[in-house]
């Protein structure tokens, strides 16, 4: 009762100011022209994966076999492939794809990074070690290598592929999430909540997470990109999400097989794959920025 | 500082060792669970060639002494600790695939291949990266230090499968047809066969340490000992030369073992593009075909390979940077 007491005139008083941080974000970002390019073309993005269905002229799987091959035409765009699908179709469905590989795989290791990071970061001693040994290890070896091998085993479906990348990649965040949980443990403010008797998971969700949401934010924004590019690479070789779902990966691999004959399958897939992928990453400076700068507002 | 050295290399050397066991174990464990095996991939070619084997009572007959011949009738744990056993001695016995041929001299055959592309494209990277990331740092917010800049963020982005591709579209095909996209036949390839896989594999690591460098220059030059050594009236060259490059450039040893990791690791698939025969390939095949004992012995061969650059480098940077002290 005490504490609710005490902390309610507290968050009444936050909320202007709140506001107004957002405000300071926004001014600060948009600072960075590269920042904002790459904040369009994430929405973009997202806009694509969200509508691909009303946005694609012709369903990824239709196949049209009097039409095999075709360079691009105003009823193709970016031509046809093997089977007569319609290249721009699968590009946007395959945008979809990413999206929930993405977004799937920088959460779900957000989440098993947060967990074990937090516990870590809050407990302290030997469990510390332990975990910290065990992040060690994870991050002492190439963890590509064994996504494709747990990829191999967990089977070639896009949720088995988000928990391959994510169980061999969250290492990075555990190590994220300690570093904040150990600087914000001793803060006066946690510590007085500790006083007056909060539980340990009241601290976390209440005090500690809030106040590491940007560290967050800019973690996620370089984690999406970097699932893409797994999720890709497994396709590269074989492993990855299987045809004739369209993802980038199944794209690129096409376009490698058949890059002498016909280039424009190659081509268009793998441009717009980058330009994706440095969408992220400049939307991800542009978030760093902001949360990195000292003082000045 | 000797003991402390040592001591040092022991911990490191420990926890390697602890790392690649797990590594064995896991990679083993998973394989053993992955469904379809080499028996199952051969019995579908066999399909495929004649029909008169599919049938299944020979088949089970023949995977029993398959089994038998490779220990996997014994219990997982077992097979496990028989082969971390034996690979501490560098044996790592027979592959699925070929049974009469060890899978060390598979290595030994394809390892250099995949070293000599991996050493060619980190030299390359030394050599273009640290020179251009010293001039952006020194002439920051130029235009030189745009482009470096601007360059290092999508060779860092872009992944190597698809500036392999970008590559062999403009120098093998598209725009000029003047380079071969791979295809060694030879035991070791010639000059020409070389250039574009080294250079795809460079281009992520000549990123990296350029940007690398140039923040480390341009932090330097707002160091307050270089107020100082100005301040002494000696030439700006003087300043540059013994003040500046020497305490920025020490640090990129830190970075290129990360980069020799990525070009360890991007070996995979530089080498199934550019059909280059060595471990990168190894890998994706043996995968393709299930052939366990080859799969793991590349991953624990290249993951052998990233801990030792990163041991290096630490060894390495401690060495030029006294005031770095190594801890484990």
């Amino acid at each position: 009762m005490a504490v609710n007491q005490l902390s309610q005139p507290q968050t009444q008083d936050e909320l202007p100011v709140a506001e107004s941080l957002l405000k300071v974000f926004w001014r600060r970002y948009r600072r960075n022209t590269m920042a904002l390019v790459g904040l369009v073309l994430v929405i973009l993005f997202v806009i694509i994966a969200i509508f691909a269905p009303l946005i694609a002229p012709y369903h990824y799987n239709d196949q049209n076999l009097a039409a095999t091959w075709q360079l691009p035409s105003s009823e193709h765009w970016f031509g046809t492939d093997d089977v007569g699908r319609d290249q721009l179709s699968r590009i946007i469905y395959a945008v979809r794809t990413a999206a929930i590989v993405g977004l799937g795989t920088s959460i779900l290791s957000l989440i098993i990074g947060a967990a074990i990071g937090s516990v870590s970061g809050m407990r302290g001693g030997l469990v510390d070690t332990f975990l910290m040994r065990l992040v060690e290890i994870f991050n002492s070896f190439p963890s590509t290598l064994l996504a494709i091998i747990l990829a191999t085993t967990l089977g070639q479906k896009v949720t088995t592929i988000v928990i391959a990348l994510a169980i061999t990649n969250w290492a990075g965040y555990a190590r994220l999430i300690r570093g904040q949980v150990l600087s914000l443990k001793n803060q006066e403010y946690v510590q007085a909540a500790r006083t007056l008797g909060a539980s340990e998971w009241h601290i976390i969700t209440k005090y500690v997470l809030p106040n590491i949401l940007g560290p967050i934010a800019v973690a996620l924004s370089f984690g999406i990109p970097y699932a893409m590019v797994a999720e890709a690479g497994l396709s590269v070789i074989g492993v990855g999400i299987r045809p004739p779902e369209p993802s980038w990966g199944n794209l690129i691999n096409l376009g490698i097989n058949k890059m002498r004959g016909f280039p424009h399958l190659a081509v268009w897939p793998t441009l717009l794959f980058s330009l994706t992928l440095l969408a992220f990453t400049w939307f991800g400076d542009g978030l760093q920025e902001i949360f990195n700068t000292k003082g000045e507002r | 500082m000797r003991v402390n050295f040592i001591f040092f290399l022991l911990k490191r050397l420990a926890m390697m060792a602890v790392s690649l066991v797990v590594i064995i174990a896991i990679s083993y464990t998973l394989l053993a669970k992955a469904p379809g095996n080499f028996m199952d991939v051969q019995r579908a070619v066999a399909a495929m060639t004649t029909l008169s084997n599919s049938n299944s009572e020979t088949f089970k007959i023949q995977k029993a002494l398959f089994d038998e011949r490779y220990g996997l009738d014994k219990p997982l744990y077992m097979q496990i600790w028989t082969y971390t056993k034996n690979a501490v001695t560098f044996d790592f016995g027979p592959s699925f695939q070929s049974p009469s041929i060890l899978i060390q001299d598979m290595v030994r055959e394809r390892l250099p291949r995949t070293l000599l592309i991996v050493f060619l494209g980190i030299g390359l990277a030394l050599i273009v990266g640290i020179p251009l990331g010293v001039i952006a740092g020194f002439r920051r917010n130029s235009w030189v230090d745009y482009i470096v800049t601007g360059f290092s963020m999508v060779g860092q982005v872009v992944p190597v499968y698809v500036l392999a591709i970008v590559l062999i579209l403009i120098f093998s095909g598209q725009v000029w047809k003047i380079l071969p996209n791979g295809g060694w036949d030879t035991p070791f390839p010639t000059i020409k066969q070389l250039i574009l896989p080294v250079l795809t594999l460079a281009l992520g690591p000549i990123a990296g340490i350029a940007r690398f460098t140039r923040n480390q220059v341009a932090e330097t030059m707002s160091q307050e000992f270089i107020r100082t050594a100005r301040s002494k009236g000696i030439s700006e060259r003087l300043v540059i030369m013994r003040h500046a490059l020497r305490n920025s450039l020490i640090p990129v040893v830190t970075t290129t073992a990360p980069q020799i990791a990525y070009a360890l690791v991007g070996s995979v698939w530089i080498e199934n593009i550019f059909r280059i025969p060595g471990i990168g390939q190894l890998f994706a095949t043996a995968l393709g075909a299930r052939d366990y004992p080859l799969v793991i012995t590349s991953t624990v061969i290249l993951a052998l390979g990233v801990m030792l650059a990163n041991l290096l480098a630490d060894i390495l940077y401690s060495i030029l940077d006294p005031r770095i002290k190594l801890e484990a």
